[in-house]
């Protein structure tokens, strides 16, 4: 009688140490981990939505933070966020999305967004390149950085530009707390920059 | 706003936004709560109250 209530627990500690890994993978993004560099950038991030009003995105952070970070860095610490939605109430209130592009990527995809909506054709790269003051190359840029995150898709059906939003929740964006392309930046005198909501 | 009038009302203050609506970029520079700058010059600026 007594060794078959070991062996059932035996069986039932098994079976339970097999749930906690899986209770854990749910919580943490499978498979991806940050650098101790990229950890920095976040901690800096999550220390910042601490504060009143503060959602300031991984570029700036990274700037903030100081060192080298390339664009591979922004895209793992944004995968993180997105794949981590319960490591700040910042990230569930206002998307991931936001948290991640650059004013212009955001720019770019509000003016895409708009033009979608009202069925209009977008500007073209050119086009974009005088509204959002930059090279051409860098409004390149931006598109494959929006692609790269999912929130944008090559079309080449979609002339002078030959792309679209990735999926209709990102043409649907606005609305209350929805602040997935808008950026407001702020400077004050002899301290670091931050980004507001 | 709130910010500029508020917690940061007695600092010098950048903010670089951009329209709502045509995406153009709106530059606003802020001393003690007063606007000293901003671009485009048509840009309304509202600080808040009923």
């Amino acid at each position: 009688m007594i060794s078959q209530l070991r062996s059932i627990a035996a069986i039932m500690m098994i079976f339970a140490s097999a749930l906690v890994p899986s209770q854990l993978a749910a919580q943490t993004a499978p498979g991806v981990t940050l650098t101790d560099k990229q950890q920095k950038v976040l901690d800096y991030m999550l220390n910042d939505w601490n504060k009143p009003s503060r959602i300031t995105g991984v570029e700036l952070a990274m700037g903030d933070v100081g060192g080298q970070y390339s664009p591979d860095d922004r895209y793992a610490i944004g995968v993180f966020l997105k794949n981590n939605p319960r490591l700040h109430r910042t990230l569930r209130t206002f998307g991931w999305e936001t948290a991640i592009l650059t004013p212009n990527e955001k720019l770019i995809a509000r003016i895409v967004s708009r033009a979608e909506r009202e069925n209009q054709n977008p500007p073209t790269r050119e086009e974009f390149a005088r509204i959002v003051e930059v090279s051409g190359a860098e409004v390149t840029d931006a598109l494959e950085k929006l692609d790269r995150f999912g929130i944008m898709r090559r079309d080449p059906a979609v002339r002078g530009l030959g792309y679209r939003m990735a999926e209709d929740r990102y043409q649907d964006w606005e609305g209350a707390m929805r602040i997935t392309f808008m950026n407001h930046r702020v400077q004050v005198e002899g301290e670091k920059p931050f980004e507001v909501y | 706003m709130l910010l500029v009038s508020g917690e940061l009302k007695d600092k010098a203050v950048t903010i670089d936004d951009a329209s709502q609506y045509s995406g153009e970029r709106i530059h606003l520079v802020f001393e003690n709560s007063r606007v000293k700058a901003l671009e485009p010059a048509t840009t309304r600026v509202f600080l808040g109250g009923g």
